[in-house]
């Protein structure tokens, strides 16, 4: 059999009529299917979504902007572009280095100085605003401290004080004069801690303890590695055992540390 | 040319006169069980979606029959789900092909995939590009399951065959 033939067969098979009732019942049920209102056209294109949606971004960052409740960097960079369109926005709250950057690109050494100096009361260090170290002057660079004043020619620390510090003619040749030896010589001594001397207690000044107490601290006998028959008395001083008090039932001494010493009478 | 066709009546029976004895002959081809319930049941769905297709009448064929395809590829599945392995019952022997019986026959001889690929181009009158889209194959495939398709139908069905 021919191919053509078989294909017209096939095609044959596919185009005999559907029978009248299975056609009306097919029918019925997709009359019951069909959608009972022609589908609502869209309210809003692509586009008009598209446009309200960035509308009410930037209005939103915006207003977040200027009341400064983005994060810092994303604060910053709104500040920097809406500056461009002459919106006022609060910069980031800790920009230091950009305006020390600011700061550093003026060509007058005294402005410079000045917008530095701004920098650095507009944006305090640290969390609690305060100037850094203990002493309140600010280090480095600013000369206030104290290792960069300016010092007197015959003083190396300046601070003048000729007690402390270097002395006048260290460094120099020829030695003190006798001025600066004597006013060297007029200070008080330095007091080390290694100098301070500690009042030493003799032995003799330490009292000897009360009647009653026991000599709990005191050891009684010889130490560990000497035979009982070698006891040295120069070394071991002698040690008088308090009379034991007598009672009913028995001995009972009572020191001062607490301890109980129990002797059965007979 | 591109149009939206509308869900009003009669368009719905213009599509359905025009598609449902293709679609009838590709579930009858098969040797479905319900061919003509399986019929109704994508012109209902065709029914629900019309509205929101737009397409030549090239692209509806294509549109329609591949609703069939999956039809039918459910049924499969939910008939191997429901009959429990062994013999057929009484209820899901095949029809035979009351225009053709011969040409139903010969194939339900052929390759699952020959039979599918030579329904879809012939039967239903789709091209190879169409066909290889519904069946997730290449265009050489279709054409190389659609001649062997063919040549085993007309060994089949040659005069000279003793059956």
């Amino acid at each position: 059999m021919e191919e053509n033939e078989i294909t017209q067969r096939l095609r044959a098979s596919g185009e005999h009529p559907v029978p009248g009732e299975v056609r009306a019942g097919h029918l019925s049920q997709m009359h019951a299917a069909t959608p009972a209102s022609t589908p609502q056209p869209k309210r809003f294109n692509r586009l008009a979504v598209a446009a309200a949606a960035f509308v009410g971004f930037a209005v939103g960052s915006t207003g977040f902007a200027m009341a400064g409740a983005l994060p810092d960097p994303a604060q910053g960079v709104a500040h920097d572009v809406l500056s461009v369109v002459q919106v006022e926005v609060p910069d980031r709250p800790d920009n230091h280095g950009k305006c020390i950057s600011t700061a550093a690109k003026i060509t007058d050494p005294a402005e410079k100085q000045r917008a530095k100096e701004l920098c650095k009361e507009s944006h305090p260090p640290g969390r609690s605003g305060e100037a850094p170290g203990r002493s309140g002057d600010a280090p480095g660079r600013s000369g206030e401290a104290p290792a960069r004043k300016a010092f007197p020619a015959d003083h190396p620390n300046g601070d003048g004080d000729d007690c402390t510090g270097k002395p006048p003619w260290a460094g120099k040749k020829g030695g003190p004069t006798p001025e600066q030896r004597a006013a060297r010589d007029a200070c008080p001594p330095d007091l080390d801690d290694d100098e301070i001397e500690e009042p030493e207690i003799e032995a003799e000044e330490i009292e000897p303890a009360p009647q009653g107490d026991a000599p709990a601290e005191t050891p009684v006998g010889p130490p560990a590695d000497v035979a009982p028959g070698q006891q040295d008395e120069s070394t071991t001083p002698p040690v008088e055992v308090p009379a034991p008090i007598e009672s009913e039932t028995g001995t009972e001494a009572e020191t001062d540390t607490g301890t109980e010493t129990e002797t059965e009478a007979g | 040319m591109r149009r939206r066709r509308g869900a009003d009546p009669r368009s719905i029976e213009g599509v359905y006169d025009a598609l449902a004895p293709a679609v009838l002959g590709y579930f009858r081809s098969h040797r479905m069980a319900d061919p003509e319930g399986l019929t109704g049941d994508v012109f209902v769905a065709v029914t629900q979606r019309l509205a929101s297709f737009e397409g030549d009448d090239a692209a509806l064929r294509r549109w329609v029959f591949t609703i069939a395809h999956h039809r039918r590829v459910d049924e499969i599945r939910r008939a191997n789900r429901q009959v429990p392995p062994g013999p057929p019952s009484p209820d899901l022997v095949e029809p035979e092909d009351p225009f053709d019986p011969d040409l139903a026959a010969a194939l339900a001889t052929l390759t699952d995939d020959q039979r599918q690929v030579v329904v879809l181009r012939h039967v239903a009158d789709l091209s190879v590009q169409d066909v290889a889209a519904i069946t997730g194959r290449s265009p050489g495939s279709v054409k190389m399951l659609s001649v062997r398709g063919l040549e085993a139908l007309a060994a089949r069905l040659s005069p000279t065959t003793v059956t």
